[in-house]
């Protein structure tokens, strides 16, 4: 879908050196990103990154303390202002952070009210909000109160609430952050139907996985500042380390630690990196070991070698892909550790 | 047909010439729905606070069939439903307003809303909703009222429905008075309490002090004086105000203590518009650059 043919006429919104102080802390800092038409950017930073901090300056909900933000409107980049946002904010739906719902309406009244609010015409209203309850699979839920359902649920709702007048720009604040894996995926499918409707969308979030599924380009901010802003696969490309995921059988179970130990010991001084820190670490989750290097082949094969000369029972040696973006995002943010504590 | 094209037809993007007028006509059409919404939310609020009054009226009624010698004018027995009246308004107030501003902020709600409509507009909708709502509830109870003068008495006094007239206009300055704690405050509950504590207490205190310091000014800037004129009116004209002293006959002190006892009616009309004004005034500019705690 993205064959980048973008200009700066495809340009929806523009961030130019937005910063944020609060007193003295700065949570966005001189931000300075551009989003397309029709192009899914995601925004990736740990917690208190200042992603809440940008989007709510889009919707403008905060001010910026210094820079600006444009949006486009009959063709032109307006700059954000009191007097224009609510038309310039017409065509943009926001869920940022985690809104509680209004227990004691039904899906249908809420989703109307919030249409209307935004200038949807009230003759097509109705049929517009059963049609995107429907989309996401609620229709059922209509007309039951919101008090009685599931916390995915509710996240399904104010998705729907930042869709129902049909904007173009939709900004989603870590929609999924807190879900139950089934509904994590359902979002994500969403988001994808979405896009193939040729809306933009803007989404945040501090798990890779979130963005990187869905996402065309990545900007990856830390302590309020850009990192890295760019396509999934030239960031993949950019990153220089790789990973070496072992398995070993039978799992040790027991003795992660030694083994960890044990491993770093045999392995750092073949890996081709620098640092010698965490260079072996185990994933609980894919219950694998991971093992940094720099991405030679030759190294790849010094390493097998030597766990087999140390009788270690390998049953799985793999390079994954999205192995490497995860690793570029911490190592992005650990770097952005060290620069901030010198 | 397939579903991916049944679901493209569906959802052809809007065409935005077709999206509701901006400016003026789009702010009294995004408080009219607010009204509407805001009201469909309170709703069940109503229904319980029109029974709490029920209770009341009860209440009331019982004590008035216990009593040996009922009133023996209709307006007196109307009169003797009024006594716990500017408490319950104080309840009614504090029920209804409580959550106006604070709600938007303790729940987060705000992050949904202020995208989509001004503030200010989101303000005037849910004060109306409000207003509307509590006024409705005070007006059952004046009905209920009447209905049980009628019975006994075959007559009900016009002088009461004067005297919802000016409880109105002093729910009005309450309520205006709650925005502004709800505003100021950071919980739902905080903003409940502080304003019944304020109600009832603090401006109390207030018209004592002064009334110690020998003042002899109206106390056109406490709000609950306002109430007194509901109960007042059905005896007009009535006491403005009583001076007193205590400790002159015991030849202690030579000191008289002025004692406000009700506002005239232009005195409540021109007070209670001056006062409720900046109390809204007032809300409204705490609520606009009101942000969340994170
Ligand atoms: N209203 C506020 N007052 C003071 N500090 C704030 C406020 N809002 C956010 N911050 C700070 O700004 C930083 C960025 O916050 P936020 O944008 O919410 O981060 P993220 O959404 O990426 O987790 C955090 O350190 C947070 O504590
Ligand atoms: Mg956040």
């Amino acid at each position: 879908m993205t064959e980048n043919n973008f200009t700066e006429n495809t340009i929806v919104v523009r961030f130019s050196n937005l910063t944020r102080r609060f007193g003295k802390f700065t949570a966005v800092s001189s931000l300075n990103l551009q989003i397309h038409e029709g192009e899914i950017v995601g925004l990736l930073g740990p917690n208190g990154a200042g992603k809440s901090t940008t989007m709510k300056m889009m919707a403008y909900l905060i001010r910026p303390t210094e820079g600006d933000i444009f949006i486009r409107h009959n063709g032109t980049l307006e700059r954000l202002t009191n007097t224009n946002k609510d038309y310039l904010l017409d065509r943009f739906g926001f869920l940022i952070e985690n809104p509680a719902f209004y227990d004691n309406v039904t899906p249908r009244q809420i989703l109307s009210y919030f249409a209307e609010l935004r200038g949807y015409p009230s003759k097509l209203t109705h049929k517009r909000v059963e049609d995107v309850v429907t989309m996401m699979g609620l229709s059922e839920w209509i007309d039951k109160k919101i008090s009685t359902f599931s916390k995915g649920m509710r996240q399904k709702i104010g998705i729907l609430s930042t869709i129902v007048h049909d904007p173009q720009i939709v900004v989603l604040d870590e929609p999924s952050t807190g879900l139950d894996p089934k509904a994590q995926v359902e979002i994500r499918e969403f988001l994808l139907k979405l896009k193939k409707m040729g809306k933009t969308i803007f989404i945040s979030s501090h798990l890779l996985y979130e963005i990187s599924e869905v996402a065309d380009t990545v900007a990856i901010l830390n302590h309020g500042q850009l990192i890295a802003c760019d396509t999934v696969e030239t960031l993949e490309a950019k990153a220089k380390k790789s990973i070496i995921q072992l398995e070993l059988f039978p799992n040790p179970n027991g003795q992660l630690q030694e083994v960890t130990t044990h491993l770093t010991q045999l392995v750092s001084p073949l890996t081709g990196l620098e640092s010698q820190k965490n260079q072996v670490r185990y994933n609980g989750n894919t219950r694998a070991f991971e093992i940094l290097f720099d991405g030679n082949p030759e190294h790849q094969v010094q390493i097998l070698k030597t766990l087999t000369t140390n009788n270690f029972n390998v049953s799985d040696f793999s390079v994954p892909r999205a192995g490497l973006l995860e690793d570029l995002y911490l190592n992005l943010i650990q770097k952005g550790e060290n620069d901030q504590n010198e | 047909m397939s579903d991916s094209v049944l679901e493209e037809q569906r959802f052809a993007p809007l065409q935005e010439e077709l999206r509701m007028d901006l400016g003026k006509g789009r702010a009294l059409r995004q408080i009219k729905k607010t009204v509407i919404f805001d009201g469909r939310r309170n709703f069940k609020k109503l229904i319980a606070m029109i029974l709490i009054n029920t209770l009341f009226v009860i209440l009331f009624l019982i004590i008035n069939v216990l009593r040996d010698q009922p009133p023996e004018e209709a307006t007196d027995y109307v009169i003797s439903y009024l006594q716990f009246f500017s408490f319950l308004m104080l309840i009614t107030a504090i029920y209804f307003g409580g959550s106006i501003i604070v709600e938007d902020f303790e729940k987060q709600t705000g992050n949904l809303l202020f995208p989509k409509i001004e503030r200010g507009r989101l303000l005037i909708g849910r004060y109306v909703a409000r207003f509307t709502f509590a006024s409705i509830s005070l007006t059952v109870y004046y009905a209920e009222v009447a209905l049980l003068t009628y019975i006994n008495y075959e007559t009900v006094p016009v002088v009461m429905w004067e005297s919802l007239g000016w409880a109105i206009l002093y729910l009005h300055l309450v309520l205006s008075f709650v925005t502004l704690m709800s505003g100021l405050l950071n919980r739902i509950a905080t903003a409940q309490v502080a304003s019944l504590l304020f109600l009832l207490m603090v401006f109390n205190i207030i018209i004592q002090i002064l009334m110690f310091t020998e003042s002899t000014i109206e106390p056109l800037f406490i709000l609950t004086y306002y109430g007194n004129i509901i109960t007042a009116w059905f005896n007009m004209p009535a006491t403005r105000y009583e001076d007193r002293n205590p400790f002159g006959p015991m030849g202690l002190l030579d000191r008289t203590f002025r004692s406000w006892a009700t506002p005239s009616a232009e005195g409540m009309i021109i007070g209670v518009i001056i006062y409720s004004t900046i109390l809204l005034v007032g809300a409204f500019l705490i609520y606009r650059r009101k942000q969340a705690k994170s």
